[in-house]
């Protein structure tokens, strides 16, 4: 595996250490492999959560400045979660990052991405360098005023 | 333990979390075959295709990844149920391929 990218994406994110990362994923081995991954990044604030209602009912007590949610979760899927999260971000006047990441190309979801703002799609089987990349994006200035999500690369076809 | 090694085994213990499912697709398998399931049985069974496949090649287990996301295609399309079945079986194979 390569170091942390030093990029120059990287100066866009101060203060690694304090981001508050909040994964929610039905599958806790991709919850521990993305935690792995973050905290290898120097970000050490992640929450990891195995369903959707956990996520809507801890993002009702605290925020985030990122979430990487998967799209397919019992209760609440990671669109519907999106909403909650925009809608928090409304009424807290702040804005959070959101990654979606999803196991198939589906053409139906672009609708509900857009609308809920998504920044990043992130096409499963997650790769280490690809996530990292979707993580800066999505916490860059550009995408915190630019609501134009970004997909996958695979999934480029859906946003033309 | 650097990051290669926390997800080397990371991997190792995922695919041990995921032996006994060998057995559960067996049965799966074996009672699509009889013609004895029952809509709880085709929903769980595609949740475990698509867990797979979302999983496994996050892992290195690219093989069985591609063969649950055939799976879970396959269902989400409605595939006939003899079809389903060989998707099944090549996904049976993967899986074992993987655990042995």
């Amino acid at each position: 595996m390569q170091p942390f990218p030093q990029s120059p994406q990287r100066n866009y994110i101060r203060n690694l250490d304090r981001l508050s990362v909040l994964i929610a994923d039905d599958d806790p081995f991709v919850g521990r492999l993305i935690t792995a991954i973050l905290q290898d990044s120097g970000i050490y604030n992640v929450h990891s959560v195995k369903d959707g209602e956990e996520a809507f009912n801890l993002l009702k007590e605290r925020s985030f400045d990122l979430a990487i949610l998967d799209i397919h979760m019992p209760f609440v899927n990671g669109i519907a979660l999106s909403a909650q999260i925009r809608a928090l971000d409304r009424l807290q006047r702040r804005r959070t990052g959101i990654i979606i990441m999803t196991t198939h190309c589906d053409a139906t979801l672009v609708p509900f991405v857009r609308a809920n703002e998504v920044d990043q799609l992130c096409l499963k089987p997650l790769a280490r360098a690809n996530l990292i990349q979707r993580i800066m994006s999505a916490l860059s200035p550009r995408n915190q005023s630019q609501r134009e999500p970004e997909p996958d690369t695979e999934l480029n076809a859906l946003w033309i | 333990m650097t990051l290669e090694e926390k997800i080397s085994a990371l991997s190792e213990e995922y695919r041990d979390h995921i032996r006994p499912e060998l057995e559960v697709l067996r049965a799966y398998i074996s009672r699509l075959q009889s013609g004895d399931y029952t809509p709880e049985d085709l929903r769980a069974l595609q949740q475990l295709a698509h867990m797979q496949s979302g999983s496994a090649g996050s892992f290195g287990y690219e093989q069985l990844a591609e063969a649950a996301k055939a799976t879970d295609v396959a269902m989400i399309q409605g595939l006939a149920i003899p079809d389903l079945v060989q998707r099944l079986k090549a996904w049976e194979t993967a899986l074992n391929a993987t655990l042995a």
